[in-house]
């Protein structure tokens, strides 16, 4: 199995993360940004939207990174990251879609404008209403984290790992503004303490 | 009995009751949202945090994000086809999924806000085309894929189709220019035969 996608995009990180987590062995080919390849015809046969990651396993190949981490967790960790109760199991796949219409775009402004736009170029309007927008989310995770110890349980599950990366970003951008959250700040606390988080999400904003 | 929370004429309550009728299944709906209003009420804030609809209430159990909602209902009354078993077929089901709420849904909405919510007076010509030729571009993808399976995940209807059908609808029923998609329109074509389609989806647009 290859996944395809260069380690500092986030949504390469969610599937090294899970196939860390389940101890699933691959090949990664760097692709996106400095590395191109997104842009070859050979890749857009394989994905067609020109993103990364994406996941070939001889003849199957997949894309979108929450439908490759269910994927995998469904043929590699049932019973751990992906919940055998059809209620968590569906409160994962919950936060997992969250996380794509809601937590992501919500924090586009405030990664491009504080990592990758020069500071003489920064937005900050647009950044300050994503921070805003970013810390309004992160208080619905805090609710539901006051609530159970894990997204999806009491369990750390699939669920956890979409946001779970943009926590680590949140807490890693210096001089911003952020609420306390305590529940937040405990189930980051826990996540940290995962080698697989620390290999593949620790590694800087890039 | 299944409790759905949310105006009618929304297309992410209309996959939750699409799926309803593919599986027969009995609910009660409470309208919420739009011109209903009710959403930002506290005790339908203290369900689902970022107000939007729809929610269900399955016995107590509490469930949020449509997709997520869709493969709940179909894991639990339904099976194969419509909730494929086989570990590839449910993987490309799960990857169009996502990729509707990722990437179809942030570029309908422009168009569908420009052509069916914005008097003709208002609108903005240029906008809604420059909008409508990005949305093309992403039925075209769907287009290559129903050259090669009769249905989005397989030559089956399954719940991949459903978030997609609801876009399907709205493409080929706006008042607008569109391209000559013949395996998308012949996917079309064998959705507008199912009576839960025609009843949950073919309304007018609001």
């Amino acid at each position: 199995m290859k996944i395809i996608g260069r380690k500092s995009s986030s949504n390469v990180q969610k599937v090294l993360w899970a196939l860390a987590e389940m101890d699933v062995e691959y090949d990664r080919e760097d692709a996106g940004r400095e590395f191109g390849v997104v842009d070859t015809d050979a890749y857009a046969v394989l994905n067609p939207n020109r993103r990364v990651p994406t996941l070939v396993d001889g003849d199957f190949v997949l894309w979108e990174s929450n439908a490759i981490v269910r994927h995998l967790a469904r043929e590699h960790g049932r019973g751990t990251l992906h919940p055998d109760d059809a209620h968590a199991l569906a409160s994962a796949e919950r936060w997992m879609d969250w996380q794509l219409t809601t937590l992501g775009p919500g924090f586009t402004n405030i990664f491009h404008g504080l990592v990758r736009d020069a500071p003489e170029k920064r937005n900050w309007d647009a950044i300050e209403k994503s921070r805003a927008t970013t810390e309004a989310n992160l208080e619905i995770v805090d609710a539901q984290l006051a609530k159970t110890k894990f997204l999806a349980s009491d369990d750390f599950t699939m669920g956890d790992i979409p946001a779970g990366i943009y926590a680590y970003r949140w807490y890693a951008f210096e001089g911003i503004e952020r609420k306390a959250l305590p529940n937040v700040e405990r189930w980051y606390a826990a996540l940290q303490e995962r080698p697989a988080f620390r290999e593949f999400v620790m590694v800087g904003l890039g | 009995m299944l409790k759905i929370m949310g105006r009618d004429t929304s297309s992410n309550v209309q996959k939750v009751l699409w799926v309803c009728g593919e599986l027969g299944l009995e609910y009660e709906r409470e309208d919420l949202g739009g011109p209903f209003g009710g959403n930002d009420r506290p005790e339908y804030l203290a369900i689902n945090p970022n107000g939007r609809v729809p929610t269900i209430d399955d016995d107590g159990y509490i469930l949020w994000e449509s997709n997520s909602i869709v493969r709940y209902l179909a894991a639990k009354h339904g099976g194969d086809p419509l909730s494929p078993s086989d570990l590839q077929v449910r993987g490309h089901a799960e990857r169009w999924m996502d990729w509707q709420i990722a990437t179809m849904s942030p570029a309908m909405v422009p168009v569908f806000w420009g052509l069916v919510r914005t008097p003709p007076e208002k609108r903005d010509a240029d906008a809604i085309e420059a909008a409508r030729m990005k949305l093309s571009g992403l039925f075209a993808i769907m287009d290559a894929q129903l050259s090669k399976t009769q249905f989005l995940a397989s030559d089956d209807f399954t719940i991949a189709d459903i978030p997609l059908g609801i876009a399907g609808y709205r493409w080929f029923v706006m008042d607008m220019e569109r391209e000559n998609y013949t395996n998308l329109k012949r996917w079309y074509d064998a959705l507008t035969e199912r009576k839960a389609f025609q009843d949950a989806v073919m309304n007018p647009l609001a």
